[in-house]
């Protein structure tokens, strides 16, 4: 059981880090999104609204990138293979969180020194910061985990995917979005209890229902 | 005793019906073809049967199992080979096998991969990309899976498409191996010939139907019945 | 048929007695009278959302066709109520606190809820496959659910400029004023439900003619 979920994690960390395909795609998108917002915002408004477009950056590298986990079985035929196997969905759905997570960990150490440099940005609690940040992707993951299979059979998936995802996760967005406003200007872990409540046990819950619901996501 | 049962099996999708009202039984250890033109429901019979697509009505058993609920140790005895290898193209042969030999939890893992990578004629090539494999090769990797877990229940989703002669003659080699292990088969295929040489027992489908299960002999002309029953049907 | 007339009637005798019949109110003027409209088809929304989700789960489990009628129905009247709910709103808005839109707790979780049931249907549209599509809107269903709790509790949660009419103390309404309130949802309510079952008759026959032809 946890041994399955292991292996095919650890099959899709090996084949990622062999090509390279998404996770290259997903840092690049995410400098440049980074750098464009640096460009577009003057600097004295700077301060107000960096905390809201650094989360953006991660949203939009999470919408493009979280999907491909699927989206390339599925590609690939291999999705079959997997559904043959004696792994039961949610082993798959397990698997495939963990291997998101594990991306977005090494995206996160990359582009949010980057952000920061970029935008000059003084954090003031910088481990809470990116504790929030990456406690809003954990969330974010297992959502985009368990509806991309959804697109599997649609047309233009690729467009379909923000679409649905992102009224689910609002709550998400906007807890993270405030808290890492908080940590920024030099709140402490209490005073973003009520937020990192809410994303955990939103989070929670998601995971609840995919794992509930997720035989019938992967059927054909 | 039965391997396969098959009750009123019926497959829609939207208005096409796929299968209609389809019922059989296989005997464990027999070697068992669907002989039909395109369409006549082979591989959706097949999905179904590998517990990969849910039935509209009706039920199919595996070992006394539904389909519509396979157990891990059910799924553990099946082996399917069909035109999609199911091979990742970025997975060396070896790793390949490595990833769905764990998943199948298969014991002494490394011997047997050895094993049966050498029978396919594929060891020489065990740490190379799938991605740089011909066709052929693919296909034979994808057989080499499917046997690896020594599965009690082989089916062969017209399985020599893209082999060449060496090829299918070792595929009909380890067929016959399966057979002499009193494993059962299930082989679709729009091949007469292939059905001579594989399968005790043939059924002949057409748009979603069975029209007639019979026994493979010599004295059969099973091109003559064939004909008959699908352009009578 | 008969429900649907008596729904009918009662809505606009409700709608009768919220504008012509009740006085005006004292801090806002004759412009709380929409309070009479936007709040049920509001309400009726919930309900509809929650309809699709109840029929989502039991498409999933039993696989009934007419399930899926019912849940997809019940979201399509829903997005509508919601969508009227959101205008009168905003006017109300306009008229009370200054502008259309001003991003309270309220108005932006409905509009967030507005989102998924519109996502549900970009969903249905892009799959052909009616099996795919009825199990993956289903599912998208189950969890845009979670919206409506949250905007139904956004007034609690966060600070808001929507009232909490309904506290545990009481309502906050006078009696004559429920009386119509009430009046409203139950025509409302019945208007939603005859709409639902001719909607889902509609789509069986439409099945069954795609069946014969």
């Amino acid at each position: 059981m946890m041994q399955d979920i292991f292996e095919i994690a650890f099959k899709d960390l090996k084949i990622e880090f062999r090509t390279k395909n998404t996770i290259t795609f997903m840092i690049l998108f995410g400098l440049i999104t980074s750098m464009m917002f640096s460009i577009s915002v003057p600097l004295s408004a700077v301060r107000d609204v960096a905390p809201g477009l650094l989360w953006l950056v991660f949203l939009f590298v999470g919408l493009l990138g979280f999907s491909r986990a699927f989206l390339r079985e599925l590609e690939m035929g291999t999705l079959d293979g997997l559904k043959i196997a004696p792994v039961s969905p949610a082993d798959i759905l397990l698997g495939k969180i963990i291997y998101n997570l594990v991306l977005v960990l090494i995206i996160e150490l990359i582009v949010f020194p980057l952000f920061i440099g970029l935008f000059d940005l003084r954090v003031e609690n910088l481990f809470l910061a990116f504790g929030v940040i990456t406690l809003g992707n954990v969330g974010f993951v297992v959502v985009s985990s368990s509806l991309s299979p959804l697109v599997l059979k649609a047309k233009s998936r690729e467009l379909l995917i923000p679409i649905i995802l992102f009224p689910v996760i609002y709550p998400i967005i906007s807890s993270t979005i405030s808290a890492l406003s908080t940590a920024i200007k030099g709140g402490g872990l209490m005073d973003t209890s009520q937020e990192i409540v809410l994303i955990l046990s939103f989070t929670i819950i998601m995971l609840t229902v995919s794992l509930l619901t997720f035989d019938h996501a992967l059927e054909d | 005793m039965n391997a396969i049962e098959v009750r009123n099996l019926v497959k829609r999708y939207g208005n096409f019906l796929a299968l209609n009202d389809v019922t059989f039984n296989v005997k464990k250890g027999e070697s068992f073809a669907l002989l039909g033109p395109n369409g006549a429901g082979k591989t959706t019979f097949v999905r179904i049967l590998s517990g990969q697509v849910k039935p509209t009505s009706g039920e199919v058993r595996v070992f006394g199992e539904n389909t519509r609920e396979f157990s891990k140790n059910v799924k553990k005895r099946l082996g399917v080979i069909s035109h999609n290898t199911f091979l990742y193209d970025d997975l060396s042969a070896w790793e390949n096998l490595g990833f769905y030999g764990k998943l199948y939890g298969v014991e002494s893992l490394d011997k047997k991969i050895k094993e049966i990578l050498s029978k396919m004629n594929l060891y020489e090539r065990a740490d190379d990309l799938v991605r740089n494999f011909s066709r052929g090769m693919k296909q034979r990797l994808a057989i080499a899976r499917a046997l690896l877990h020594s599965p009690d229940l082989v089916i062969l989703d017209e399985p020599t498409a893209g082999l060449d002669i060496q090829s299918r003659m070792e595929l009909f080699r380890l067929i016959d191996a399966i057979k002499a292990e009193n494993r059962t088969i299930v082989f679709t295929t729009h091949n007469l010939e292939e059905v001579y040489r594989v399968c005790d027992v043939v059924a002949i489908m057409n748009k979603g139907q069975v029209l007639e299960i019979t026994e493979v002999k010599e004295s059969l002309d099973l091109k003559e019945y064939y004909l008959s029953l699908v352009e009578g049907s | 048929m008969l429900v649907s007339i008596i729904g009918f009637v009662l809505a606009i005798f409700a709608a009768y007695r919220a504008l012509l019949v009740l006085g005006p109110e004292r801090t806002l003027g004759d412009s709380y009278r929409i309070f009479f409209f936007h709040t049920p088809a509001a309400i009726i929304s919930f309900l509809g959302f929650t309809f699709t989700l109840i029929f989502s789960i039991l498409y999933l489990a039993k696989r009934n066709v007419v399930y899926d009628y019912v849940s997809s129905s019940s979201a399509k009247l829903g997005l509508v109520f919601i969508t009227s709910a959101l205008f009168m709103g905003s006017i109300w808005s306009k008229l009370a606190w200054g502008a259309y839109w001003n991003w309270d707790p309220r108005q932006t979780t409905v509009l967030i809820l507005w989102f998924v049931y519109a996502a549900y249907f970009a969903l249905r549209s892009a799959i052909e496959e009616f099996e795919a599509k009825a199990r993956s809107s289903a599912i998208l269903a189950i969890f845009g659910y979670v919206a409506v709790p949250l905007s139904y509790l956004s007034t609690r949660i966060w600070y808001s400029l929507h009232p909490v009419v309904i506290r545990t103390s009481g309502i906050q309404l006078e009696p004559n004023m429920i009386q119509v309130f009430v009046t409203m949802i139950i025509a409302l309510t019945l208007i939603f439900g005859s709409l639902l079952w001719i909607d889902v008759q509609i789509k069986k026959l439409e099945s069954r003619i795609q069946e014969v032809v």
